[in-house]
């Protein structure tokens, strides 16, 4: 079972585009066609989490958040233009779980959402849904032990493999410039520079080279790094 | 003063004195004319003589101490508003008047004011119309920006092609620029309310530049410039500032260095933002390895619309940015410097208070 996210922003691409977003990540989405029935729309298709604007035609979404909130104790994401204390203030007053300003990435959403989720129903609740064990052929990536298995074997990972791994995996096949792994391996605690990049490549294809899989992530000059998945065996 | 005003007074009445001096020795000499016709003149009529000069003189006195007593309070305020610097109802804030010119004054003055007052109120009607509008405005502006994000975002996340993804990557950078100047003017309008929008609290700076650094991740990467910090000398950064605005100062800095940074084309810079410890105050040094600031333009880089040398050079430059933290700075009581040659980069120095020095209170 997916959970379902309910979508409440009257800006049809942005409302589209998350929904497409949340679909492609495993979730159900379900957008409110008309603003002036959110509460009948919320009881009708009980979502698991909702991403609500805070401008709105009818009635705003702090107001809205405040009758929700009669019903149940669902998370709610904030979604708002004003990136004021005040209006973040009142967003938690009235209900509100957590703040996300416009303009907003996706992956910054995604993360909210995951985080939300989590702490509503659970660490473990999402296993069926953002997998925990990623496979591309027959490497496998788990990523609650931190290790890769290759027919049988495992070899532990740190932080930064496992993250290059997970992303060269989840994107196989394609390239990935180095901006798009410096942005994905770049967290808050550390901040990852090209260098480092550079050395976490190559202590992976070590690692992989050990099952005879060194050219498995390719570098393309000038472009980055590409992960073969026809030299993984053959796909699941 | 005192004496000065006097001197006024009597030089305004001297035609008066001069007149009254003058029909009296007019009337003496001709009495004298008189007694010298009629021979010899009986001491009666001398002392009576006399008596009238003494009376005509100690009326003069009379009507000209009463004169100062009715004018002195209007003249000395009027003197002291003149010499002083008062506000613009202190300025109309004048006694009634000791004379029919005086209260002439008085009354053009107050009428003045009522006049002044019924204009600054239209003005700043029309000024707080204009910033609610902006307000209103800008924030509509981030809809259609967060579509343009989220768009490119998802576009870019579907994408096979290369080619695709780099020009989403585009887009983006340019949404964010977009984003960044939006800011900006919310900020511009907020600093004017900056009395009721500040609160001097214990803030972690280490946290708080971390924060700063992560919100610009983008285009830390895309710039190709890497933030390296020290703080080295004990774990706790707490420093005395209202942290919204610190970070906004802080960012615009950084901002600065990300933005001429990446158009100096060097490969492979560094942003190197260290933490010192120097008695009680905490200094946050954040220095670029970008194009630098021309000596000439330097002691000007605080003032508004400023771009100078770099903003010929280098496209995006506003002159608002540091502007607008050299004020915020100023009102928290930070202490702000920069240095910088060219080609050799921009340090950018804040200087804290990591407690109350004694008896200061926020």
């Amino acid at each position: 079972m997916s959970y379902t996210i309910l979508i409440v922003e009257d800006d049809a691409k942005i409302a589209a585009t998350v929904a497409t977003c949340l679909e492609r990540y495993g979730y159900t989405a379900v957008r409110v066609a008309d603003f002036r029935r959110v509460e009948s729309e919320y009881l009708r298709c009980r979502p698991d989490l909702v991403i609500m604007d805070v401008n709105l035609p009818y009635a705003d979404g702090f107001q809205l958040t405040r009758s929700l909130r009669r019903h149940s104790a669902v998370p709610i994401l904030f979604l708002s233009a004003r990136a004021g204390e005040m209006e973040q203030v009142l967003g938690i007053e009235s209900g509100g779980d957590d703040y996300i300003t416009k303009p907003f990435h996706l992956d910054v959403l995604l993360a909210k959402v995951r985080a939300l989720l989590r702490r509503a129903y659970g660490e473990y609740a999402q296993a069926g849904i953002n997998r925990t064990v990623v496979q591309v052929g027959e490497l496998e990536l788990d990523l609650s032990a931190a290790e890769m298995r290759y027919q049988g074997a495992a070899q532990p990972l740190t932080r930064t493999e496992l993250k290059l791994l997970h992303l060269l995996m989840a994107r196989a096949g394609r390239v990935l410039t180095r901006e798009e792994c410096l942005d994905a391996l770049w967290d808050d605690a550390g901040f990852v520079d090209d260098n480092t990049l550079s050395v976490n490549v190559t202590r992976l294809r070590t690692k992989l080279d050990a099952w005879g899989l060194k050219e498995a992530v390719e570098t393309r000059r000038g472009q980055g790094y590409k992960l073969a998945a026809d030299r993984l065996g053959a796909l699941s | 003063m005192t004496a000065r005003l006097l001197l006024r007074f009597l030089r305004a009445r001297l035609p008066l004195i001069l007149l009254v001096l003058l029909t009296t020795g007019l009337t003496l000499a001709l009495a004298g004319l008189l007694i010298s016709y009629a021979g010899a003149a009986p001491a009666v009529l001398l002392g009576d003589l006399g008596w009238a000069l003494l009376l005509s003189l100690t009326l003069l006195l009379l009507y000209l101490g009463g004169d100062l007593l009715r004018w002195w309070p209007f003249a000395r305020q009027a003197e002291l508003l003149l010499t002083g610097a008062p506000d613009l109802a202190a300025l109309a804030n004048l006694p009634e008047g000791g004379n029919l010119d005086q209260a002439t004054a008085h009354d053009l003055v107050r009428r003045l004011y009522a006049l002044a007052v019924a204009e600054v109120e239209r003005h700043q009607a029309a000024h707080a119309r204009h910033l609610a509008f902006m307000n209103l405005w800008v924030h509509q502006m981030k809809t259609p920006l967060a579509a343009v994000t989220v768009i490119a975002d998802q576009t870019a996340d579907a994408a096979e092609d290369g080619a695709v993804r780099t020009a989403m990557a585009d887009i983006d950078e340019e949404a964010a620029k977009l984003a960044d100047g939006l800011e900006l003017v919310l900020d511009m309008a907020r600093l004017t309310d900056f009395a009721v929008d500040y609160a001097i609290r214990q803030v972690d700076l280490l946290g708080a530049v971390r924060a700063v650094i992560a919100a610009r991740k983008k285009q830390f990467i895309r710039a190709g410039i890497f933030p390296e910090i020290t703080a080295a000398g004990g774990a706790d950064w707490t420093i005395l500032t209202d942290d919204k605005w610190n970070r906004f100062a802080i960012d615009q800095i950084i901002a600065n260095a990300l933005k001429y940074g990446a158009q100096a084309g060097r490969p492979d810079q560094r942003l190197r933002i260290s933490l010192v410890r120097d008695g009680e105050a905490v200094i946050l040094a954040i220095a670029d390895e970008g194009p630098g600031i021309p000596p000439e333009d330097l002691p000007r880089v605080f003032e508004p619309f400023f771009t100078g040398e770099n903003g010929r050079r280098f496209a995006g430059a506003t002159g608002i940015g540091l502007y607008l933290v050299r004020m915020a700075v100023d009102r928290m009581g930070h202490e702000i410097a920069i240095t910088s040659a060219p080609s050799a980069g921009t340090t950018v120095r804040l200087t804290y208070l990591s407690k109350l020095k004694d008896g200061a209170r926020y």
